[in-house]
């Protein structure tokens, strides 16, 4: 599926990826947690990939083979690479704990693999989870 | 997402439904609201919060910070098991007030 570089656009990505999860059978808390690990990715890119520009496009792949899925989210966007960004510390107090960092920690957290790839001027960016 | 409050002897927020990026920006105006409010102790109801995304996150730890700030208490009640995980995953667990 296509959406729009827009805020918006992310209640018709989450409810495309409840119907997917539903189709493909999982059940209600790896839905979540999938739908949560996407949203943060997605809403990353929104942000930050296309300043200024609107109406650019970003391009979400699922496919669930074999307990394993994989989402693949395309956008030829500045090149950002999230698996690189800096991790907060979660066992700081809260007096020190900055109000942010934490989209990019969630996916990384939530899925069992993230890999970014820069390939033909897009940003190419896969999230896997083995479904247990 | 539906947000309700009560004021009462303590100020109770009631969740329902999800906090994402997009019912976050509705959150923040109300959270800015109580903040500048006389009330001292906040209980946030999450009985029916099914979902919260970093964005939700935020504005829980900007209202933890602001009410501690104010010399207040910020308590999470009723909040559900996957929530909780979210919460655990982020540290939060051990930041915010949860009383089950």
């Amino acid at each position: 599926m296509y959406i729009k570089n827009e805020m918006d656009q992310i209640h018709v990505l989450n409810h495309f990826i409840e119907e997917s999860m539903t189709d493909f059978g999982l059940n209600e808390t790896t839905s979540m947690n999938i739908k949560l690990a996407l949203e943060e990715a997605v809403v990353n890119i929104i942000s930050y990939a296309y300043p200024g520009e609107k109406n650019k496009k970003i391009h979400i792949r699922l496919e669930y083979d074999n307990n394993r899925l994989t989402i693949v989210v395309t956008d030829t966007g500045v090149p950002f690479d999230p698996t690189e960004m800096k991790e907060p510390d979660i066992s700081s107090p809260l007096e020190e704990r900055p109000i942010g960092g934490l989209g990019t920690y969630l996916v990384k957290q939530l899925m069992t693999e993230v890999c970014y790839q820069r390939t033909d001027n897009k940003n190419i960016l896969t999230l896997i989870k083995e479904i247990h | 997402m539906k947000i309700t409050i009560e004021k009462g002897e303590d100020l109770v927020i009631r969740l329902s439904g999800q906090l994402d990026t997009l019912a976050a920006t509705e959150f923040e105006k109300e959270i800015k609201e109580v903040l500048k409010s006389d009330s001292n102790h906040i209980i946030l109801n999450g009985e029916e919060l099914t979902y919260v995304s970093s964005a939700g996150l935020r504005l829980l730890l900007t209202l933890q910070k602001g009410m501690k700030t104010k010399g207040g208490t910020l308590r999470l009640k009723n909040i559900r098991r996957e929530i909780m995980e979210i919460f655990n995953i982020t540290g939060f667990s051990s930041i915010l007030t949860i009383e089950q």
